[in-house]
């Protein structure tokens, strides 16, 4: 009969060296042959983030057609009638376009930068990390490079969201704005200073800068990326300050900055290639 | 093999399920941990190697999907996976309350677990882990657990 402990043992060895290969994979912090497996991994599990966004992409276009056709018929009598009754109202139309195209020209921000700017779609997303990670749908076949910045429109304006952190062949990881990790050279638009953006791991920034009696920084004022920063342009909105308070540094100040775009809905960025590595979008 | 061949297909599924819900369903950043769900649920009616197996192995995918800690979610998930088979034929697992407990229980450690491993090897303050997503994820967890429970116990029955 064998002798219940033998039972129970070889559980706790297969624990004990699963638990060694995972803290040999935290103690590595990345080495080159660790990174070389991660990415080996990642191509074996890519499918799921990419079946994952096609049901998705596929339930929601579905869905809307299926709304389409019900509602085309009731549109089809509508449109008849009014067709009849406006026919005079072409010209109406017609500058409602050119307004059109000179709000999608203001918008459109990828036609400003030509061929540096590349737009991403979010991939995947995980609670676990919901204001520190996102995967974009572009990668090294795109022409995505790390360390290059990532934005987002909020409110017209294209706005700091992070910076590509990881590329794979099809898809990169960004480091969110909100991420600890994350930090970037700021300055406070109206008080005109120069201050450290960092993340905060919830919906907010922190940003350090250098206590003056001369200048007043007050809620509501804009932040936006400095001339010292070497992955954004200067002069892309970043946030609004929310609250000033003392940091444990005399001559320091912590505000709390509320950041431009809305990290909870964001599902398009855009990614700016540095100058001379053209998008292949 | 019919048996391995499912699995992997099942684990492919559960892998994607948790990337849809997460990217596209999450509200404010909350949505329920499906690897996690999953890695109770096949510890308690598989036991502790079954467990075991199954949070290394969808700790490690979510570790290279989406977390930055290379290893962190592969070491929670082994050992919740672990524990929780320990409880195998111990209890009621068919009782609602039992299972929403015991999920309650495993998210906090999990969570528990992670800020220590950020704490001993990440740059980053633990506490700043901690948010309102973190701390009502277990919640939801929990809720939702008898309905999800349900649902992998009609796939091991049918398989």
């Amino acid at each position: 009969m064998q002798n219940p402990s033998t039972i129970h043992s070889n559980p706790i060895k297969t624990l004990i060296v699963l638990l060694l290969i995972g803290f040999l994979l935290l103690a590595s912090h990345l080495t080159e042959k660790i990174v070389v497996m991660k990415k080996f991994m990642f191509y074996v599990l890519a499918p799921s983030a990419t079946s994952a966004s096609v049901v998705v992409n596929f339930s929601t276009k579905s869905f809307e057609g299926v709304k389409t056709i019900v509602a085309a018929r009731q549109e089809n009598i509508v449109l008849k009638e009014i067709i009849n009754k406006h026919l005079g109202s072409w010209v109406e139309l017609d500058q409602l376009r050119q307004e059109n195209a000179r709000l999608r020209e203001l918008v459109g921000f990828k036609s400003q930068l030509g061929n540096m700017a590349l737009s991403a779609q979010v991939l995947s997303r995980d609670s676990d990390g919901w204001f520190q990670w996102i995967t974009v749908n572009k990668g090294i076949k795109d022409g995505v490079i790390a360390d290059v910045a990532v934005l987002a429109i909020a409110n017209a304006q294209p706005c700091v969201l992070g910076r590509i952190y990881e590329v794979f062949e099809n898809s990169s990881k960004v480091i969110l704005i909100t991420n600890p990790l994350f930090s970037v050279p700021a300055k406070l638009k109206n008080a005109n200073r120069d201050a450290l953006i960092e993340g905060s791991n919830n919906g907010f920034l922190s940003a350090r800068f250098l206590k003056d009696e001369s200048v007043v920084v007050s809620c509501g004022d804009d932040v936006i990326t400095s001339a010292l920063s070497s992955v954004f342009p200067q002069g892309f909105r970043i946030g609004t300050i929310s609250s000033v308070q003392e940091s444990s540094e005399e001559s320091t100040l912590v505000a709390l900055v509320k950041p431009a775009i809305n990290l909870n809905t964001v599902s398009e960025t855009i990614i700016l290639l540095p100058k001379g590595n053209k998008s292949k979008d | 093999m019919k048996k391995i061949i499912i699995y992997t297909i099942a684990f492919f599924v559960v892998v994607s399920i948790h990337l849809i819900i997460n990217t596209y369903l999450a509200t404010f950043g909350i949505a329920p941990n499906i690897a996690l769900l999953a890695v109770i649920f096949l510890a308690v009616s598989k036991g502790s190697r079954m467990g075991m197996w199954a949070g290394f192995l969808l700790g490690l995918s979510l570790d290279v999907l989406l977390s930055d800690m290379f290893g962190s979610r592969t070491i929670a998930l082994t050992i919740i996976g672990y524990s929780a088979g320990l409880l195998r034929g111990e209890w009621d697992d068919s009782s609602g309350l039992n299972q929403a407990v015991l999920v309650l229980l495993c998210s906090f450690t999990y969570l528990t677990l992670l800020i220590i491993e950020y704490a001993i090897f990440s740059t980053i303050q633990a506490n700043l882990l901690l948010n309102h997503i973190t701390l009502l994820q277990p919640v939801l967890n929990a809720l939702i657990s008898p309905a999800i429970f349900w649902v992998f116990g009609r796939f091991i029955n049918n398989n």
